[in-house]
């Protein structure tokens, strides 16, 4: 199995504005996978219109008008984990009529990859090496991270934890930006 | 009254409209508005052709409440915490307080820090929304400029997170020379 590069999906979408948005390219993602996440960078990064469509139940035609009502958006497919063999090869016989002018999206699990090359060799050449397993961002902050920024705190305003935390239940905590942030670091932000 | 008891009068009324303001800046939750900041960063990164890492910088926290926090780097004057570097070699950073309301989210409280190159007077510039009133409106409004001049503040109105920026990025950056 070859190994695939793991990108978030801020860094796919830039993917896609440096391909060009006519680019193919597969979304490894679990199966309880919200697709929205890729649309909104999609929408934010790449500046085009987004969208996600289901390839189930199968059908060409719906999926073909789907795919060219508009042609010049980024559509995210999904449900390909349920295609049959027989359906992968009717995809890839009519592969010309799945081309459009704006980028597509497969979304798929690792096991959908062996059907794909398999059963949709042409299709699978649209894609070629454009193959990202799906990754979180990383922007939620860690346990380390906060304890640093905490620290941080204590250090520039003179106090511990627990005095933020009485100050601001007597309601005498000065009226600063940092102190919403460090109640709502230490999770108390009921207090703020 | 006295000339000061009129001001003090006066900055009472002046928070009471900036206090109506703030519902009026609706934001998308947190989650989604961390990716519109991202995404605008990266822009301005790209634009300006600096190399900040964006997606390292931005973190994201929140808690039980359904309050969330934004940052950018770490707001220190130190200058060698974590911020986005702008060409002039000014550092920003912010933190955005919000509460989470379905799709969307209410602001609570910002503080966006631009700290100017060494050679460069004043020091720093600060946009603040403090999460309640100053108890002495008239010294620090709810939402003021910090001219990063000892103690003085100005009232302003209540600006949008990305309103912020644009005036960082297209305003006061490119006034930053030698």
């Amino acid at each position: 199995m070859p190994e695939f590069s793991s990108r978030p999906a801020f860094e796919i979408a830039r993917r896609i504005e440096l391909r060009g948005t006519n680019a193919w390219l597969v979304v490894i993602a679990g199966g309880d996978w919200n697709p929205g996440e890729l649309v909104r960078e999609v929408r934010l990064v790449v500046d085009v219109p987004a969208r996600s469509v289901s390839a189930m139940p199968f059908d060409l035609g719906a999926l073909r008008n789907a795919l060219r009502t508009p042609t010049d958006d980024v559509v995210i497919v999904t449900g390909l984990d349920q295609l049959t063999g027989d359906n992968w090869t009717v995809l890839d016989v009519n592969r010309s009529a799945l081309e459009r002018t704006g980028a597509v999206i497969l979304s798929l699990s690792l096991a959908t990859l062996g059907p794909l090359n398999a059963w949709a060799p042409n299709l699978r050449s649209f894609i070629g090496g454009s193959i990202f397993i799906l990754t979180d961002d990383g922007s939620v902050m860690s346990d380390d991270e906060r304890r640093l920024r905490l620290e941080e705190l204590a250090l520039a305003y003179g106090l511990t934890d627990e005095e933020v935390i009485r100050r601001a239940s007597e309601k005498n905590l000065p009226a600063e930006p940092d102190f919403a942030e460090w109640l709502i670091l230490l999770g108390r932000g009921d207090l703020v | 009254m006295s000339l000061a008891d009129d001001a003090h009068s006066r900055a009472r009324d002046l928070d009471r409209l900036i206090e109506d303001q703030i519902p009026k800046i609706r934001l998308s939750s947190s989650n989604e508005l961390l990716s519109e900041l991202r995404a605008y960063m990266d822009r301005q990164d790209r634009t300006l052709g600096v190399g900040n890492n964006v997606i390292s910088q931005l973190k994201r926290v929140s808690d039980p409440s359904g309050l969330a926090q934004i940052n950018l780097g770490v707001p220190s004057l130190d200058r060698t915490s974590s911020a986005f570097v702008l060409r002039s070699g000014s550092r920003l950073t912010f933190g955005i307080s919000v509460r989470d309301e379905g799709r969307n989210a209410a602001l609570i409280a910002y503080r966006f820090q631009v700290q100017f190159p060494e050679w460069h007077s004043p020091n720093y510039l600060r946009f603040d929304l403090i999460p309640r009133q100053h108890e002495v409106p008239l010294r620090e409004a709810r939402c003021h400029l910090h001219p990063g001049a000892r103690d003085m503040r100005i009232p302003i109105p209540v600006l949008s997170p990305l309103e912020v920026l644009d005036r960082i990025f297209f305003v006061i950056e490119p006034q930053i020379r030698r």
